[in-house]
């Protein structure tokens, strides 16, 4: 009996400061009829708002994964996408997008992080899990 | 290597294949070393070619210069009407609120000697404001905000040193 009720509680605070997020590598073309799934229409939206030359965006790769506080995780989206994402703790993150930079930023619920390089009709998109 | 095939990789180059034949470039410069070889070429001698344009040096495209100050323009206009004051109580708000924000001052620094407060992490605009770091010297990064949406944009552009390109770079921000 009291392990059923301690278990629980020692679970929540094992993941406390854990980031759950969920990490896509979207392609954008101004192409109607291109191939591929397309995007979360809220995503779509908060894409099409940003100063991006493109006005369809299809997936390309996605994966949600956790990071503990204070550790990173190297996340491969597909053939030349790789990103590393460090749980600074405080829901701040450390984005490496491998070959381009680091960016380091604020990521709370309904944030959205892009970002991508030129060369590449691609963005990569960062947020939490919902 | 067919001729075909090495024009096919400039055209992916300069972003200019459909979505579905661009992945599979991607795939292909990924698995031969040929193609990679010719695409590094390609990017060095665009490279080169950059550095000897006579341009003026700008730090983001004229586009992206442009979409900024367009949603800066809109956001202000939205939060306009609320500003709006005339007449009497526009000059009575000028007295009272020196006034106001002094007893407030006077009230906050005594509560603070009596009431240290506790260290809390930052959340305000500076909190969201991206701090970035190129992996290459000859890299810029361009950033844009979007706090209505909690969207931050962060785009890295590879730029020679002496004469970063005036023209929007193929997939880059518009």
């Amino acid at each position: 009996m009291l392990l059923g009720l301690g278990l629980p509680g020692l679970t929540a605070r094992a993941a406390e400061g854990d980031l759950s997020l969920q990490a896509q590598w979207v392609l954008g073309s101004n192409d109607a009829a291109a191939n591929g799934k397309p995007v979360a229409p809220e995503i779509e939206g908060k894409l099409k708002k940003l100063p991006l030359k493109w006005q369809h965006y299809t997936l390309l790769g996605t994966q949600s994964f956790t990071v503990a506080k204070n550790d990173a995780k190297t996340v491969i989206l597909g053939a030349g996408c790789e990103i590393t994402v460090k749980n600074l703790g405080g829901e701040r993150v450390e984005l490496t997008l491998a070959g381009r930079g680091k960016i380091t930023q604020s990521l709370a619920k309904g944030q959205t992080l892009v970002t991508g390089g030129n060369e590449e009709n691609s963005v990569v998109v960062l947020r939490q899990a919902n | 290597m067919t001729l075909e095939e090495q024009l096919k990789l400039q055209a992916w180059l300069d972003g200019e294949l459909p979505p579905d034949q661009a992945v599979e470039m991607s795939a292909w410069v990924a698995r031969d070393p040929a193609a990679a070889d010719l695409v590094a070429e390609l990017r060095h001698t665009r490279r080169q070619l950059r550095s000897v344009e006579d341009a003026p040096a700008l730090p983001e495209t004229r586009e992206f210069y442009w979409s900024k100050i367009e949603r800066d323009i809109q956001g202000s206009a939205a939060r306009s009407p609320a500003q709006a004051e005339s007449g009497l109580l526009g000059k009575l708000r000028l007295l009272i609120l020196p006034t106001a924000a002094a007893v407030v001052l006077t009230v906050v620094i005594w509560a603070g000697h009596l009431y240290p407060a506790p260290v809390v992490p930052a959340k305000t605009a500076e909190a969201d404001t991206p701090a970035v770091e190129t992996a290459l010297a000859s890299m810029d990064a361009t950033t844009y905000r979007d706090a209505r949406e909690g969207t931050t944009l962060v785009w890295f552009t590879d730029t020679p040193r002496k004469a970063p390109p005036v023209t929007p770079a193929p997939g880059g921000p518009n």
